[in-house]
């Protein structure tokens, strides 16, 4: 009798340990997938996030007044490139690098508008700062060309046209001693061509990162 | 002087040309090789100086990237880095051809923003040996204090310039890099084409000249030996050559040709004018003896019509024929004189029987015929009584016919030591200066039914005997002077 009640203890520890072990595993393992979750939730919050403030942003774009041709053509862009970022939920890589072309071409529309202030109320800088800027927008403005042949765009050509143009303009606010207005416009031709450049970055394969055993 | 001979030789001048020809070639070549070397170098500088300011300019703009609304490199993955760098540099690198560039990061070593925005092959990278030397010159130029370094190294043909500028420590750095194509530059490539066809010209040059050296030292070697043989042997010719010494070799065997022509013409001209002087002296010598003969015969029938002929005047006129007969025999044998009759004997006799052979001749002119002997003794001589009898009547012959009517023809006789002298002195007008060298040639004679050769005929029997006849001044006429040896062993 007494054999049969050892037996029988024994019978039961094992069993208490074995679901005890298995409650423990089960719970590890839905712990880390919880955290998975919330990181992924997280991730995409965020993105949702930037995508809101880019959009706000857009919109206060659209509601400048008499927006030029650059304007609208950075709108439109901007506007499209947007949902191509609603688009890439979860290509962390793309949509990061599509929002932040949006961004920068609406940067560049917003730099247009402020362009258009009257100069006496700015502050343009002296002489010699602006040459610099103007000069290294020059520069930025001549690695449109290679982003452009990278970034496989069907309309990618008119960003090369548009950047270059408002170079143009702001040289000429230059010779004209529009400082604020060419400081303005240079930017809008950099931060394009940034617009530019990310679009490119975009259209490159990054591989995925390797995962763990 | 020596050495002007030395410059005259063929073989020197040959030397010269050739020496001269090679010294050229070696100068130009040493010339356009150390202006090739020049260019080279050139090219290699140019290639320096451009990398430097590409890499400089690469620094700066990586410098100022954030300036110009670059994102930061250090968030963005791998290829989008890579990317934005390939903009920076092609945008610098686009004002510097042939140059290529890009950023080594020193994190594995990885060369980022490559960019050949002047290439025409669009090359993607550096090739490997050139990325080894790309890092090797991004960690000098971190250790340097001016953060520069520059490498230059050969790669086939290529001369490849790299140098690499450290932007941080311990971070990227900009580097720029230039091939220089040494052998395939078309400049280069040219002069290498004229710096061969320079050399080989010269060695065409020169092998020409020693070509010719052979082929003339050959020909004048040739024509040497001949002419040599020539002079020995007349009927040699020089051997076919080819060329322009072939040409000179047929002119000297057709001048050889026409000088046996010529020899041979002169041998048949002389031998007709030996035959012409042995008839003119057959008829010269004939001559005297028949007048001799005829005036001795009309006096004869004149005597015998008178009936007072004496046995004396035809046994002169026999001797004259016997005489006649021995002239004809010494004549038979003109080119062979033969002295085998001369005896030592008295030589007045054989004067004093000239004389009487002439007296007629000199009667018919009025000229008186008169010897005078030194009386001494007799005077004797090694002498052929006949020929010199013919050369006695000869001189008194031409004096009696060149003294005037009522004058004297003196003979003499003399004896020295060694020899005995006949003088014939005639007062006639004697012998112009003018003509007196050639009175003793063959067939000289300024007389118009002279025959030339009585005075060439005595001075030659004179002579055999070993002795002379000579014209002797005078103040007025003509003295002929013969000497005769007293003894065979002569004077």
């Amino acid at each position: 009798m007494r054999r049969y009640k050892r037996l029988f203890l024994k019978l039961t520890s094992a069993i208490v340990i074995t679901a005890l072990a298995a409650t423990v595993f089960s719970a590890a393992a839905i712990a880390e997938q919880r955290r998975k979750e919330s990181a992924a939730e997280r991730a995409l919050r965020n993105q949702r996030g930037r995508l809101d403030d880019v959009s706000k942003k857009l919109a206060k774009r659209l509601t400048v007044p008499e927006p030029s041709e650059t304007n609208k053509f950075l709108h439109a862009h901007a506007t499209e490139l947007i949902e191509r970022a609603r688009d890439s939920f979860g290509d962390e890589y793309r949509f990061d690098r599509l929002v932040r072309a949006a961004d920068a071409l609406l940067e560049s529309s917003e730099n247009i508008f402020e362009s258009r202030q009257p100069e006496r109320d700015k502050n343009g800088g002296d002489r010699e700062d602006i040459a610099r800027k103007l000069e290294r927008t020059y520069f930025r403005v001549q690695q449109a060309e290679y982003f452009a042949s990278i970034a496989k765009e069907k309309d990618i050509g008119t960003y090369v046209r548009h950047s270059r143009m408002l170079y143009q303009q702001a040289r000429s606010a230059y010779d004209a001693r529009e400082y604020y207005k060419a400081r303005q416009l240079a930017d809008a031709a950099a931060d394009l061509v940034s617009g530019l450049e990310r679009l490119a970055q975009a259209a490159v394969r990054i591989a995925d990162p390797p995962r763990l055993p | 002087m020596k050495r002007h001979r030395i410059f005259q030789s063929f073989r020197s001048q040959v030397a010269v040309a050739a020496a001269a020809s090679l010294s050229v070639a070696a100068l130009a070549v040493l010339l356009i090789s150390e202006a090739i070397a020049s260019s080279e170098r050139t090219l290699v500088n140019e290639a320096r100086q451009q990398c430097t300011a590409a890499t400089r300019e690469l620094s700066r703009q990586f410098q100022e990237w954030s300036a110009y609304g670059g994102d930061a490199l250090q968030e963005l993955p791998d290829p989008a880095r890579d990317l934005s760098l390939r903009g920076l540099c092609s945008a610098v690198l686009r004002s510097y051809e042939g140059v290529e560039g890009g950023f080594h990061w020193p994190d594995g070593g990885a060369i980022a923003g490559y960019a050949f925005p002047t290439s025409p092959a669009g090359r993607t990278g550096p090739s490997a040996s050139e990325a080894s030397r790309i890092r090797d010159a991004a960690v000098q130029a971190a250790r340097q204090e001016q953060k520069t370094a520059a490498i230059d190294f050969r790669d086939g043909e290529h001369y490849v310039v790299v140098v690499a500028e450290s932007l941080a420590a311990g971070g990227p750095a900009a580097w720029s890099l230039k091939r220089v194509v040494l052998a395939s530059d078309p400049a280069s490539r040219h002069r290498r084409m004229w710096l061969a066809a320079l050399v080989l010209s010269t060695l065409l040059g020169v092998g020409g000249i020693v070509s010719i050296w052979f082929s003339l030292r050959r020909g004048v070697t040739n024509v040497q030996a001949g002419l040599l043989r020539l002079e020995d042997d007349f009927n040699f010719r020089l051997p076919d050559i080819h060329g322009d010494f072939g040409r000179i070799s047929k002119a000297i065997n057709q001048m050889a040709d026409r000088r046996d022509a010529l020899e041979a013409e002169l041998s048949r001209q002389d031998r007709l004018a030996a035959l012409g002087k042995v008839v003119a002296g057959v008829a010269h010598e004939i001559r005297n003896p028949l007048n001799s003969m005829r005036l001795t015969l009309e006096l004869l029938a004149r005597r015998a019509r008178k009936g007072v002929a004496s046995p004396e005047e035809v046994e002169a006129a026999i001797r004259e024929i016997d005489r006649l007969d021995l002239i004809l025999r010494r004549l038979l044998a003109f080119g062979r004189p033969s002295l085998e009759d001369r005896t030592p004997q008295e030589l007045l006799p054989v004067i004093e029987r000239a004389i009487r052979m002439v007296q007629e001749q000199g009667q018919s002119r009025r000229v008186t015929l008169a010897l005078e002997n030194s009386g001494h003794g007799p005077i004797v001589a090694d002498i052929d009584a006949t020929q010199i009898q013919q050369v006695l009547i000869n001189l008194l012959l031409n004096a009696i016919e060149a003294s005037p009517p009522e004058s004297t023809v003196r003979i003499a006789a003399r004896a020295t030591q060694q020899a005995v002298q006949v003088l014939v002195e005639d007062t006639g007008p004697g012998v112009p200066q003018e003509i007196a060298p050639h009175i003793f040639d063959a067939f000289f004679t300024n007389r118009p039914d002279g025959t030339g050769l009585g005075l060439s005929v005595s001075r030659e029997i004179a002579v055999n005997h070993g002795g002379n006849l000579e014209l002797e001044e005078t103040r007025g006429g003509a003295r002929f002077r013969l000497t005769l040896p007293k003894t065979r062993e002569g004077i």
